[in-house]
């Protein structure tokens, strides 16, 4: 489902969405050169077109994700499309795996579904099964593993 | 006519024979004297008697002749009780010859053959008679078949011995001879996989009764040892456990002694809950009934008591069954939330203005600013289960207050966790929830497959972190003796101890470890070799001191230590109930403490911390609370909830804020 990306009308419908509105970004896309970014210049051109860039928490990894649809809607099914790039010039391992979650701390639960992850193996996932069943705020948990190591990137949606 | 006059003699000569049986044919004394009824009709409940004079009683079982079989864990032996509770002996002595014992935590009675032991230091099972002679051992440390890593838990039926091998995650069964027959699982939460064996009983039918300790939950196999069906999971309502720690079968049902639930729950073959027995203790010491993390539960074979040990408590319990159609009370703690309950440790650390402890019973971590007298919780960090961010007994803590990071030791886990802390120190002291992010983990299980230096060794139990002053992780694997330096990037930089071709000075239990004020020596607490040894920064032996004993300068338990503030060495011993203050040459200074609820005196002492004012936090582990000290162990403070800092407060001037 991320190759629908590249369709012209995709794009053009996602950016629609991101002029309608909904659960703003936090963090604004970080400009950043290719050679920053490793050498998948696709993988980069599909990040910069995401609607969120968020950093890891240990700052290895940049997550760049789109929510479908967006905004997120409440009690109702949806999807992210995600990139992750390396923070460092070395870029990803290629075995990197991702798991996504989310949670609502507040009220001490997670989601009721379990999402699925899949990946075309170059950094880039499509998590299907995402539902937040009630309103208030939500944690969105990107946890990406390399080898022994998994680190976490987080973030925060006020769902209304 | 005729027929109700026979009818009538019938009944005069039942009641006759049954009055003689009860009363003359069974024995005389108090246990004995109950009248049996069906099992599936019984509910124990009915406090007896203490066994005393125990030390972390871990294991019982009762033979014949209701003979009550203990291992006396904290003093390497086997205490015998007849069953009106007098002790008519003891088997073995500490030492690893033949009959003699280290840590000795499991034991079973073969009829007939003699009693099996697991003599868990020494990583072999011993066999000796009934009257303490030995006869036969196997074992010996390692991974390979008949070998053990820290075995725990056993049983014995008419011809098999069965093992719970918990160093190795997997259990084993041999023939009454030791030869090996089965082995059956590995580390890991799915079916047929073990996190923490550490008992194991069979049935009539030769089926198997695993407990999963750090699962939270019962594995059952086919005498074949293929996987049955499981049960349990983390939580206190009927069926539910947490941290299981023993298991005994008799007629058909299955008792577990669940540790943190302060109970035993009897279920029948295929899980299902029976009844439960056991009320929290709830003041210090508390017992007559009341149960406080129960170690294991047995029955005499005739049904007629039972036997609980509670090794935290060092004492045993002996109960009956409930009168005919009573319950066991209900235990009104049922469900509560523990957050906030104060059961502290064993591990802490203190950084700047922060201090971590953990929390022994919600499986989180408090997170306390030091500025005033007394620490003020300012977050609580994770929650119970296996996802990042969440642990299993999590144990050892590292807060690094420059950098503004927590390392949290997830033992049940095997993976060592960073939260990013979102600390403000100039901002108003108060509760803040979500201060700390969860940033990243290395996972011990991945990297023992990924790494040349790892891969001989078990999967790294991780149990004490610290943070040195270049940025190094420190770990210590108590259970497997080992040492482990990584990089702020989690590559592994040097690892010593057991089975590892570093320090030819091995390390046996290593539980804590602090860094001299220089940050060029780390001292590091052994408890079984009742030592403090000293090394360099990369590894090398430099000198140790203390011993057995009780002297000056002398451990029992020494669990925590701290250094690297004032140039002295604190160390605390949890069998001793105080603090010992060195040198950093380790030459005796002082010591305070004792066992006790007022102020300044102890349970089981566990984490010694000491923050930027000098003063030195203990974990008062066994009062679930804290206690603050200054350098020269004068009583200064505690902290923790109302409950268990009352009997120091009660009639004394709380402490005014030093600012």
């Amino acid at each position: 489902m991320h190759r629908s990306l590249k369709h012209p009308i995709t794009k053009y419908f996602l950016m629609m969405l991101l002029f309608v509105g909904g659960c703003k970004s936090t963090e604004q896309p970080e400009k950043r050169s290719q050679s920053q970014v490793g050498s998948d210049t696709l993988q980069t051109d599909d990040a910069a077109q995401m609607e969120h860039h968020i950093s890891s928490n240990d700052k290895t990894y940049r997550v760049a994700f789109t929510p479908k649809p967006s905004p997120i809607p409440m009690n109702e099914p949806f999807t992210l499309d995600v990139v992750v790039l390396g923070e460092a010039e070395a870029g990803i391992g290629k075995n990197l795996k991702l798991d996504v979650d989310a949670a609502m701390p507040e009220h001490q639960h997670g989601m009721n579904t379990r999402p699925r992850v899949q990946t075309s193996g170059d950094g880039r996932f499509l998590v299907e099964g995402m539902l937040f069943h009630m309103p208030g705020h939500w944690e969105l948990y990107f946890d990406i593993t390399d080898g022994a190591v998994s680190e976490r990137a987080q973030f925060d949606i006020n769902l209304e | 006519m005729r027929l109700s006059f026979i009818s009538d003699c019938l009944r005069c000569w039942l009641s006759l024979l049954t009055a003689i049986f009860f009363f003359i044919i069974l024995p005389g004394d108090a246990l004995a004297a109950t009248p049996v009824r069906s099992m599936a009709d019984v509910r124990f409940g009915d406090y007896q008697f203490d066994l005393a004079d125990l030390t972390d009683p871990a294991d019982v079982v009762v033979g014949q002749n209701d003979l009550i079989y203990v291992t006396d864990t904290g003093r390497h032996r086997i205490q015998i009780f007849d069953a009106a509770g007098e002790r008519v002996g003891t088997m073995g002595r500490r030492g690893q010859g033949p009959g003699e014992f280290f840590t000795p935590r499991g034991i079973a009675v073969a009829t007939g053959q003699g009693v099996f032991i697991t003599d868990t230091g020494n990583h072999r099972i011993q066999m000796l008679s009934t009257e303490g002679k030995f006869k036969q051992q196997w074992g010996g440390f390692g991974a390979g078949p008949g070998q053990f890593r820290f075995p725990q838990g056993l049983a014995a039926d008419r011809d098999r011995v069965y093992v719970a091998d918990t160093g190795n995650d997997r259990v084993q069964v041999f023939d009454h001879q030791g030869r090996h027959l089965l082995t059956i699982g590995r580390f890991g939460s799915g079916p047929g996989e073990f996190k923490r064996p550490v008992d194991i009983v069979p049935d009539a039918r030769g089926n198997i009764y695993v407990v999963d300790a750090d699962n939270h939950r019962i594995q059952k196999f086919d005498r074949a040892g293929r996987f049955v069906k499981s049960w349990g999971q983390w939580g206190t309502f009927a069926g539910l456990l947490a941290d299981p720690s023993g298991i005994h079968h008799h007629d058909d049902m299955i008792y577990v002694s669940d540790s943190h639930n302060h109970r035993v729950q009897v279920f029948d073959l295929d899980g299902n809950v029976i009844y439960q027995w056991g009320i929290h203790a709830f003041r210090p010491r508390e017992g007559a009934g009341r149960l406080h993390y129960p170690s294991a539960v047995a029955l005499a074979p005739s049904g007629q008591f039972a036997v609980i040990c509670e090794g935290f408590e060092n004492r045993g319990q002996v109960f009956k069954p409930m009168p005919p159609g009573q319950e066991p009370p209900p235990n009104p703690f049922q469900g509560m939330d523990m957050t906030g309950s104060s059961h502290y440790g064993p591990w802490g650390d203190v950084s700047g203005r922060l201090m971590a402890l953990t929390e022994m019973e919600t499986d989180k971590v408090s997170i306390f600013d030091l500025t005033h007298a007394t620490p003020i919780t300012i977050t609580v960090v994770g929650a119970h289960g296996d996802r990042p961010g969440q642990f299993i007994r999590p144990r050892g803590v590292s807060v690094d207050a420059r950098n503004k990071r927590l390392f949290v030791a997830d033992s049940g886990n095997r993976r060592l966790q960073i939260f990013q802390l979102d600390y403000d120190p100039s901002a108003k002291i108060k509760f803040v929830p979500g201060m700390a992010r969860f940033a990243k983990l290395l996972d011990f299980k991945t990297l023992r497959e990924r790494h040349p230096k790892l891969r001989n060794l078990p999967i790294v139990e991780p149990s004490a972190v610290r943070c040195d002053s270049k940025g190094r992780v420190w770990v210590l694997d108590q259970r497997q003796g080992l040492v482990l330096v990584f990089s702020m990037k989690f590559e592994l930089l040097h690892v010593w101890g057991r089975g590892t071709d570093g320090s030819p000075d091995s390390l046996r239990r290593p539980t804590d470890l602090a860094f001299s004020r220089s940050g060029e020596t780390v001292f590091i607490v052994d408890a079984d070799q009742h030592s403090v040894l000293a090394y360099t920064m990369d590894g090398g032996f430099l000198f140790k001191w203390g011993g057995p004993g009780r002297g000056d300068g002398q451990f029992t338990e020494p669990f925590g230590v701290a250094s690297g503030k004032d140039g002295f060495v604190y160390v605390t011993d949890a069998a001793m109930h105080r603090v010992q203050k060195f040198d950093e040459k380790g030459r005796f200074i002082a010591a305070w403490g004792e066992q006790g609820i007022d102020a300044g005196r102890m349970y089981k002492p566990r984490a010694i911390m000491q923050d930027d004012k000098l003063r030195l936090v203990v974990v008062d582990y066994g009062n679930h609370r804290g206690h603050v000290f200054s350098p020269e162990g004068r009583f200064s403070n505690v902290f923790g909830s109302r409950f268990f800092t009352s009997p120091v407060r009660r009639g004394q001037r709380v402490p005014q804020d030093e600012e």
